[in-house]
């Protein structure tokens, strides 16, 4: 019994040697001799990050008062005015009141346009609004996307907005003169 | 004595006359202020829509209670969207993202506007958006007349002060494609 044990376990080990040599391509047969293997891969597409937009936008008061322009005062001797003042807008909150912020928190970037309109009437139709800041040109800029793990240094633009163009001497309690919009569109 | 007494009745006559003429000015003011507004269903509120928007949500873990900072007199927002926004005529309604999280100032209202050429025409338009909500439907507007294909439009943001109802001087535009299937 013990003998026919002996024998079938001899016999597996052979059979197991043997199936290893038949399944390598390029068996070991010499003391010194090697061996290779292909490592084999397949490229599968990613899911593409979608795109994801996210912007925040803060504004001031947006508040402005025109002063008319002034003759100044007359100086008989020489027949001149002195101290007159060309007409002129001035914001009630200079440095806050008249700024508009854009700041892109998105996967993407996009270009922020700010544009003025007057209120419809003949005494806002003179006014104009044009928006300057570091990053604008013709009233618009381009704000990158946000980088990962960097949300406290988003791409960010301020805009101040200045006026020009009389406003209608009827007008003499604060009125609505016009709107801001911005847009938020993307390049390309 | 007759002629106290017509006095007082020819006053009291007057009176009646008086109220009736009031009370019929009021009810003709009030219907036509009430028909003017449903002729009239994209036209941009002055102030903020008392209601709430029908398919307005929640926005679900927007746990951000901290708000941004706004100047006095001014406002801040910040939105969430997408610039796909698809259309279905059978159901009537615009399938869309757009978020208004809690850390905004101010609610919104959106107008979803088609553009042809220099045409634009305004074919949904929300109540009142509030901080904390998102619209991901829109129902269009009866007058809204569109074919299967692809169009050119923007959404049009307005925000309103959530205390005054007042309208902020600043809005939002956002091109986006749109589809519209059957």
């Amino acid at each position: 019994m013990k003998k026919f044990l002996v024998l079938a376990l001899v016999a597996m080990l052979v059979l197991s040697f043997g199936s290893v040599s038949v399944l390598a391509a390029n068996p070991i047969i010499t003391a010194t001799g090697s061996d290779s293997a292909d490592v084999k891969g397949t490229y599968v597409e990613g899911s593409a990050a979608s795109a994801v937009y996210s912007v925040d936008l803060e504004w001031g008061a947006l508040e402005f008062t025109y002063t008319d322009a002034g003759t100044g005062t007359w100086n008989p001797g020489n027949h001149s005015y002195s101290g007159g003042a060309a007409a002129s807008w001035a914001c009630d909150d200079p440095g806050v009141g008249d700024k508009i912020k854009v700041t892109n928190h998105s996967n993407r970037a996009v270009i922020a346009t700010f544009s003025f309109a007057p209120e419809s009437g003949a005494d806002f139709a003179a006014i104009t609004g044009a928006f300057t800041g570091t990053g604008i040109t013709s009233n618009a800029a381009t704000l990158g996307a946000g980088v990962v793990g960097q949300y406290a240094t988003a791409a960010n633009v301020t805009a101040t907005l200045t006026l020009s163009g009389a406003l209608g001497s009827s007008v003499n309690t604060q009125t609505t003169i016009g709107a801001v919009t911005v847009t938020l569109s993307v390049p390309g | 004595m007759k002629h106290a007494m017509d006095k007082k009745f020819n006053l009291r006559k007057f009176l009646i006359i008086l109220l009736v003429v009031i009370t019929v000015g009021a009810v003709a003011t009030t219907l036509f202020v009430l028909l003017k507004n449903s002729d009239d269903p994209d036209a941009i509120p002055e102030f903020a829509p008392q209601d709430t928007d029908n398919n307005a949500e929640a926005i679900e873990d927007d746990d951000d209670e901290e708000k941004l900072e706004a100047s006095e007199g001014g406002g801040a927002v910040s939105m969430s969207y997408s610039k796909e926004v698809s259309i279905s005529l059978s159901e009537k309604k615009a399938s869309i993202i757009f978020w208004n999280p809690k850390r905004s100032t101010m609610d919104a209202v959106l107008q979803l506007i088609v553009i042809s050429g220099e045409q634009e025409a305004v074919i949904a338009q929300s109540q009142l958006l509030p901080a904390g909500y998102k619209l991901e439907k829109m129902d269009l507007l009866d007058t809204a007349k569109l074919s299967a294909g692809k169009y050119s439009g923007k959404f049009n943001i307005l925000y309103y002060n959530p205390e005054t109802g007042e309208r902020a001087v600043v809005n939002t535009n956002i091109p986006v494609d749109i589809q519209v299937k059957e």
